[in-house]
Parts: C-alpha cells; structure tokens; sequence
C-alpha cells in the first residue's frame, strides 16, 4: 500500500497536518527536481506551486500509482510552466563561472574545485531543451523509471527513450565544446 | 509548442560512444552528491498559501449553496404569485 495514502485521506477530510506532512515527506524531491529543470532561484517558488496544485486537486487522485509519482507529474508540468513563463532559459554557464564566490576563499581547495565543477556541469544542464532536460533529471538525477518518466511528464514510452538518447548526447556534445576538460572520451 | 515539434526542431546530435556515456554518468554523479535543499521555511509558507485559500474557497461555497438557496426561494415565491 503506499505509504502516503492515509495521509492523503485525512487532508481530504480537511486535516491540514496531514497535509503538512506530505509537504514535509516529498519537500526535498521536488525541491530537486524544480530547481533542476528552473533552476535553483525559482525553485522554491514552483515547489510552492506545486504542492498547492497537488492540495486542491487531491480529490482528483486515484491511486492508482504512489502519490510520490502523482506529485512529481504536478511538480513537473509546474516547473515546464514557469520556464515556458519566462521564456526558455538558457544559462550559458561561461560567464556565469567567472563571477567571483566571495565564499569560495574560504574553501579547501578540493571541496573548491568540486563545488566549481558541479556549477559548471549545473549551467550546460540548463542549456538542454526544458522537455529534454526534464527527462534527464528524472532519470539520470532522480532514478525514476521509463514508466515513471512517462507518467510524470505525460509522454509516450517511446518518446521518453528518444527523449534521454538525445539529452545525453546534447549534453555531451555541450560539455566537449567547454573548455573545461571533462576528460569525455570519443 | 507539441512534443513532435520540440522533438525534430534541432538536428539530432551524433550518437555518444558507450564511454562517453558512461564518463557522463560519472559527471552527474557530482550533481547527485550535491542536491539543491530547499528552505526550511518552505513547509510553512507552502502551510500557509494552502490555509487561507482552503478558508477562501470554504466561504466561496457557503456564498454559492446561500446564492442558489435565496434564488430558489425568490423562485418558488414568484411562482406562488402566478
């Protein structure tokens, strides 16, 4: 059975700690996922979004998958929503990563360079189309499965596929034309 | 936009070799290792956006059944009248 179930039940009978526990209980993966594909200045607020479509459409959920599933399909179209708001965003990371961390002086040198690696591959990730970047994260970053992706973003199976082949490859070719060196072989 | 659309837009880009793929995952791993968090006040405003627009939507009914309640009654007087 799944877990959330019982807590689903008592928000809709108007307990709002149940609620609240939901919200706490799928806060962080949503969180990801939103900042993942809006990115992280956004985040917050389509996590936002996304837990009160979830609150007034609960009547609405079957069950016939987990709701940890039905909230990542809402959460999902919320952040496709907010890109498409403001136009597709793309962040090229390269001017991005000369701005100077007034943090970073006071980092190890290792942990330094980690954290600079992990912005960089963060801002060629969002140069990936939304649909595919979307596919991708689900995947790659939140190890969801074929099924799962297909349900939460509302495609085909096939095109989940399609859709992953060519984010992996984008997002390959972006990271050779860095001059970073991602030591990707060919 | 359609999905067919967003699809075939962009030439498809050369197929990455197995190595390349898996080097990828390697790379991504680093963002697995490093979530984005969110706030701990999210719960909160989340709770409270939700609160007051349960409570908006509570009343909204109300003033709904009343509405349909006092024009059932101008209704049934003015056909007493006929």
């Amino acid at each position: 059975m799944d877990p959330d179930r019982p807590l689903v039940d008592r928000t809709l009978t108007g307990d709002l700690r149940a609620f609240e526990q939901l919200v706490e209980r799928h806060r962080d993966v949503v969180f990801r996922v939103a900042a993942r594909i809006v990115g992280r200045d956004g985040a917050e607020d389509v996590s936002q979004d996304a837990f009160l479509r979830a609150f007034h459409r609960l009547g609405r959920f079957r069950g016939d998958a987990p709701f940890r599933s039905w909230l990542l399909q809402i959460a999902h179209h919320a952040a496709i929503d907010a890109v498409n708001r403001r136009g597709v965003a793309v962040e090229d990371g390269e001017a991005g990563e000369e701005a100077p961390d007034p943090e970073a002086t006071r980092m190890p040198a290792e942990r330094l360079e980690r954290r600079e690696r992990t912005e960089r591959l963060e801002a060629k990730l969002h140069r990936l189309r939304p649909p595919h970047r979307a596919v991708l994260v689900l995947r790659d970053l939140e190890g969801l499965t074929y099924e799962e992706i297909a349900a939460a973003t509302g495609t085909p199976l096939g095109t989940v596929k399609g859709r992953l082949h060519r984010a992996r490859a984008e997002l390959i070719d972006l990271l050779r034309a860095n001059t970073y060196d991602w030591e990707l072989p060919r | 936009m359609t999905d067919a659309d967003d699809d075939s837009a962009a030439p498809a880009p050369a197929p990455a070799s197995p190595a390349a793929e898996e080097r990828l995952g390697a790379l991504l791993g680093l963002l697995r290792a490093d979530p984005p968090v969110a706030t701990a006040e999210l719960p909160a405003r989340v709770l409270r956006t939700a609160r007051w627009q349960h409570a908006v939507r509570g009343a909204l009914r109300v003033s709904g059944w009343m509405t349909t309640a006092a024009a059932d009654v101008v209704g049934l007087i003015t056909k007493g009248r006929r």
